[in-house]
């Protein structure tokens, strides 16, 4: 325990110290892995980006989309159909994937103005399962149900990154520009309109926000890193079909969120370390590992309903009295 | 045109298993005020409970009806208790994730209890059709499903609109704390409203059991959004209109694959709500002031 | 407001670092606390390893990949094993999720002891595994992946099913035209690449023999409600309804309680005993002309039955398949002799010349098993009575 708060202590005097050395050591694990961790570290590290993209639209402006697995196709297929139709190279396709699934969050967003709450949600999820739909059905682009199979993988001065260990090392990078750039961008204007959205859209409009140009930055902004995420899982999986971006998909990138902490940059690092290592680790029970992972799932939303690293572990009105009370107790309260 | 009649007639069909499903749905989210994701897999654990009861009683509705209806309330409990009850006033997406992760828990826990092969229900009713005028076709199915479902929509509205239950729920899903004002024990009749909104799901599963005729636990996955659809497009808390959502989506989905091919149909669903939502973005329900 | 948030972020970053830090430790921690069980020394097992999907949609099928691959190797193993030595067959989960196939290969591949791998079940899997094995060098025979181009993507890989395309004229000709003398039919296809590829065969199948195709209805994976479907076919009044499924009970007995009495053809898995259970009365006269267990022969019964004991439900056609690919898998490791190693399992399954449960199997170089007409598991087979018999052609 002593050690665990000397770390911490470490940490808040020096977090860009211990974010660099956090990142060193990420870095450096592909080099110790096999293989096959490898691979699941580069799925994590994946989720990472997919999962902070959700989280800056569910967690900073509070619209809960449930359609992020529709971004992540956009992406997907754009670099899969583009690289191997028109062997385009990976690069440009990175950034065209993001500006595509931006384009398709633009789209959704323009209709979701008006609405809240469920009905929102309700659009996502739907737009989510067009997209899969059209996907599935529109044979002469994407494949439909035969997919896309021997998507090139992307080179760079002249090194072709084709080991799971150099994938980890992109989506690394990816995962820190995103976190690095959607810091900058949360602590901007932008950001903060965005969370004075989530915590009042009148009190945000009477300040002065315009909302609707905020709401729809904030979709398209996420459905781009989603779209980035995509982009790069096409060449590393070299096979995508419409099977990969199911609802089910969806709701796992949500689940990630949630354990994780919504609206806290890190919640969605630590839901995918969690999540993804919850499902390896209970490999060993076969059959009954989705029963535990439910039953762990539920247990960690009763203890820490916020999040892993969420603020407060309450949530309710009628508990919230309780931490008040312990927080007074230590002297918290200001 | 009897040719359109008759996909009329499937999709009314259709479209009033939706309508139960969503009728359960939107007394859940009623009085909970939030969104539930197992409901699909509740449907599967109430088509069991009365395959079961086929197994051993034969093949008698009714009985299969109360089998369902006794499992899914006792499930309804335990959803309510480790789902709801805690997160009553939390944001919606904690229930989400409960429920989201319950259903996972119940599919697992059914494919380890109750195999994960098909079974067969067959013979509960027989296999005879009704020909109207040319080429209109009314299968005995179509009709007992319908008769069911509106006897369960008239002892429903009966329930709700003149019982004291009945009227505490519908106080609740308006506004919770006015009816914790005026005396109303909030707790207990948001897990009664839990509860049967759970009930009626299991008998929707029943009757789709019935209609498809085999029974699976990945049965529920595909048409849990469905009623998810239906109840947003009634406004959510809405009964009737909910009923409404399910059929309008049912008539829909038909009509266009009529016009086009089967691998549409989810593409005709979730247009379609898009399109109700562009328009009226609280779906059918006109109040001012429901819950978002 | 703005000066709290500003103050919200900066406390965030510290989190980032924290929690990054504590998700790094777990993530070392974790991953080398999970490896340690697999990478024990040699053993004298020869050890396989197995993707299926054991949860989720597909469970059905990753539950027939269980039991008939295990009851595969405990038969081989009781007969004294191969030259000696046991096989030991090692099952991982892939919930039918590509991403999770793939690496779930690639631990099977950088383990030594695992000498080769069997199943993926969706072709999705099969592919998203493909390029791994090409890579590493370790065979992936896979029970029913029929994706065609799934073979084609490496020389380890090698598959079972029937080849859709090419199988889906000879049915034309033999149950369609041939067995019922149909001229006119309306098809139902799964919209997954084994039923398009099925129709794509068919269509072509279906103008040699001079059958009009009146209308084709495709409907994806899960579909619950045919009833659109099967008054658009009746409307079309066809001779005949021609199912490209792997799951035909559903959709056959909604035709049966539609009050239609139209002969129906299957081509796909149907013509295992699974059908007759979940169809009843509704499955009699049902035609179908895939692979079929012919269960005349004593050792098919044996397997069919054996299955049914151990699983609970009667084996599928995937059954049956991942029963021979565990056969064959064996059959050559033991043509290895003393050395069993990748390579010389991926050449010995290559020269694979041998009569399993479904006939003879072959496989031609891309890895795809040889497709022979006039081999004997391609007669028309016929519901009657509630069993399958084998009816002669007209």
């Amino acid at each position: 325990m002593k050690e665990k708060f000397a770390l911490k202590d470490f940490v808040k005097k020096h977090s860009s110290i211990a974010i660099l050395l956090a990142i060193v050591i990420v870095a450096v694990l592909p080099l110790i892995f096999k293989t096959s961790q490898t691979r699941i570290l580069c799925r994590i590290l994946m989720y990472v980006t997919l999962a902070g993209s959700l989280n800056l639209i569910n967690g900073y402006s509070g619209q809960t989309c449930l359609g992020q697995a529709g971004f992540f196709a956009v992406g997907a297929y754009t670099t899969a159909i583009l690289i191997t139709r028109f062997h385009i190279s990976f690069w440009p396709l990175l950034l065209l994937s993001g500006i595509m699934a931006a384009l398709i969050g633009v789209l959704i967003a323009l209709p979701i103005l008006r609405m809240k709450g469920i009905y929102l949600s309700m659009v996502t999820l739907g737009a989510s399962e067009i997209i899969r739909t059209i996907a599935l059905n529109w044979q002469s682009v994407t494949g439909g149900a035969f997919g896309i199979k021997n998507i090139t993988r992307p080179q760079i001065f002249g090194l072709t990154i084709d080991t799971p260990q150099k994938f980890a090392w992109l989506f690394l990078i990816v995962a820190c520009i995103f976190l690095f750039v959607s810091k900058r961008v949360l602590s901007s204007r932008i950001g903060r309109a965005w969370m004075a959205i989530r915590e009042g859209e009148l009190a945000a409009a009477s300040l002065g926000v315009e909302v609707a140009k905020y709401k729809i930055l904030n979709f398209a902004y996420g459905a781009f890193w989603a779209g980035i995420a995509g982009s790069i899982y096409a060449p590393y999986l070299r096979y995508i079909d419409s099977s990969a971006f199911t609802l089910d998909e969806g709701f796992n990138i949500l689940s990630m969120i949630v354990i994780g902490g919504q609206g806290t940059l890190a919640g969605p690092i630590v839901g995918a370390v969690v999540v993804n290592l919850l499902t390896e680790a209970l490999r060993a029970i076969s059959n009954w590992r989705y029963v535990v992972y439910a039953g762990l799932l539920i247990f960690m939303m009763w203890k820490r309903p916020r999040g892993l690293v969420g603020e407060n572990s309450q949530v309710t009105m009628v508990t919230g009295e309780k931490s008040i009370k312990k927080n007074r107790r230590k002297g918290a309260v200001k | 045109m009897e040719y359109v009649l008759s996909q009329l007639i499937n999709g009314i069909c259709q479209g009033m298993i939706y309508a139960l499903m969503a009728i359960g749905y939107s007394v859940i989210a009623g009085v909970t005020g939030m969104v539930s994701f197992c409901y699909g897999d509740l449907m599967t654990m109430g088509a069991f409970a009365a395959f079961y009861m086929f197994e051993f009683a034969g093949s008698n509705i009714v009985l299969g009806v109360i089998s369902s209806f006794i499992a899914c309330w006792l499930l309804g409990i335990i959803i309510y208790k480790l789902c709801y009850e805690k997160f009553l006033n939390a944001p919606r997406h904690i229930t989400m994730i409960c429920t989201f992760a319950f259903g996972i828990g119940m599919r697992n826990l059914a494919q380890i209890l109750f195999g994960e092969a098909r079974k067969p229900v067959l013979n509960v009713v027989g296999n005879r059709a009704i020909i109207l005028g040319k080429s209109i076709r009314i299968t005995m199915l179509q009709i007992t499903i319908i008769v069911t479902v509106i006897i369960l929509a008239i002892l429903l509205s009966w329930f709700l609109n003149k019982t004291k239950w009945g009227l505490s729920l519908r106080a609740i899903s308006q506004d919770k704390t006015a009816s914790y004002v005026v005396g109303i024990n909030a707790k207990r009749y948001s897990l009664i409203g839990s509860c049967l909104g759970s009930s009626l799901g299991g008998v929707a599963g029943l009757l789709l059991a019935v209609y498809y005729q085999t029974v699976y636990v990945t049965m529920g996955n595909a048409l849990s959004m469905k009623s998810f659809s239906a109840t947003v497009l009634g406004g959510l808390t809405d009964v009737p209109l909910s009923a409404l959502g399910g059929l309008c989506i049912g008539v829909i989905e038909n009509l266009g694959i009529t016009l086009t091919d089967s691998s549409f149909r989810d593409l005709f669903t979730f247009s379609f709500l898009m399109l109700i939502l562009l328009i009226r973005p609280q779906g059918f329900a006109s109040k001012k002031g429901a819950r978002p | 407001m703005f000066h709290i948030n500003k103050h919200h972020t900066r406390n965030n970053m510290k989190k980032v670092a924290l929690s990054m830090i504590l998700a790094t430790t777990m993530l070392c921690s974790c991953l080398s606390g999970c490896s340690k069980g697999t990478s024990e020394g040699a053993s004298d097992e020869i050890k396989i390893g197995v993707i299926a999907p054991l949860t989720g949609n597909y469970a059905e099928h990753g539950k027939s990949f269980e039991v008939a691959m295990s009851m595969a190797v405990e038969e081989i193993n009781e007969a004294g094993g191969i030259n000696g030595r046991k096989l030991e067959l090692t099952f991982n989960d892939t919930e039918g999720d590509n991403k999770k196939a793939a690496d779930l290969a690639s631990m099977y591949a950088e383990d030594e002891s695992y000498v080769a791998m069997l199943g993926g079940f969706t072709s999705g899997c099969a592919m998203a595994a493909a390029p791994i094995c090409d890579e590493s060098g370790i065979v992936l025979l896979s029970p029913t992946a029929s994706n065609a181009a799934y073979a084609q993507m490496s020389k380890y890989c090698f598959s079972i099913p029937n080849i859709s395309t090419l199988e889906a004229p000879i049915m034309v000709k033999k149950a369609v035209a041939g067995y019922c003398g149909a001229k006119s039919v309306y098809v139902f296809a799964l919209n997954s690449d084994w039923g398009m590829g099925a129709l794509e065969g068919f269509k072509a199948g279906a103008e040699e023999a001079g059958v009009e195709i009146l209308g084709v209805e495709t409907y994806v994976a899960g579909e619950t409600d045919y009833s659109a479907m099967i008054t658009k076919a009746a409307a079309a009044n066809p001779e005949m309804i021609v199912i490209l499924d792997t799951q035909v009970a559903t959709v056959l007995n909604q035709i049966r309680t539609a009050g239609l009495t139209t002969k129906v053809a299957n081509y796909g898995s149907s013509a295992s005993n699974e059908v007759i259970t979940l169809c009843g009365e509704n499955a009699e006269g049902l035609v179908a002309s895939a692979e079929i267990l012919d269960t005349s022969k004593e050792e098919n019964k044996a397997f069919a039955e054996n299955f049914k004991e151990r699983a609970g439900f009667d084996p599928s056609l995937y059954a049956g398949y991942a029963y021979t690919t565990a056969y064959i898998m064996a059959d050559a490791i033991e043509r290895c002799g003393e050395n069993v190693t990748r390579e010389a399992i991926r050449d010995e399954i290559a020269k694979t010349d041998g009569t399993y449960l479904y006939g003879g199997v072959t496989f031609n170089e891309n890895g795809n098993r040889v497709i022979d007409p006039e081999n004997a598991s391609y007669e028309v087979f016929e519901v009657q009575n509630g069993e399958w018999v084998r009816v002669q052609q007209k």
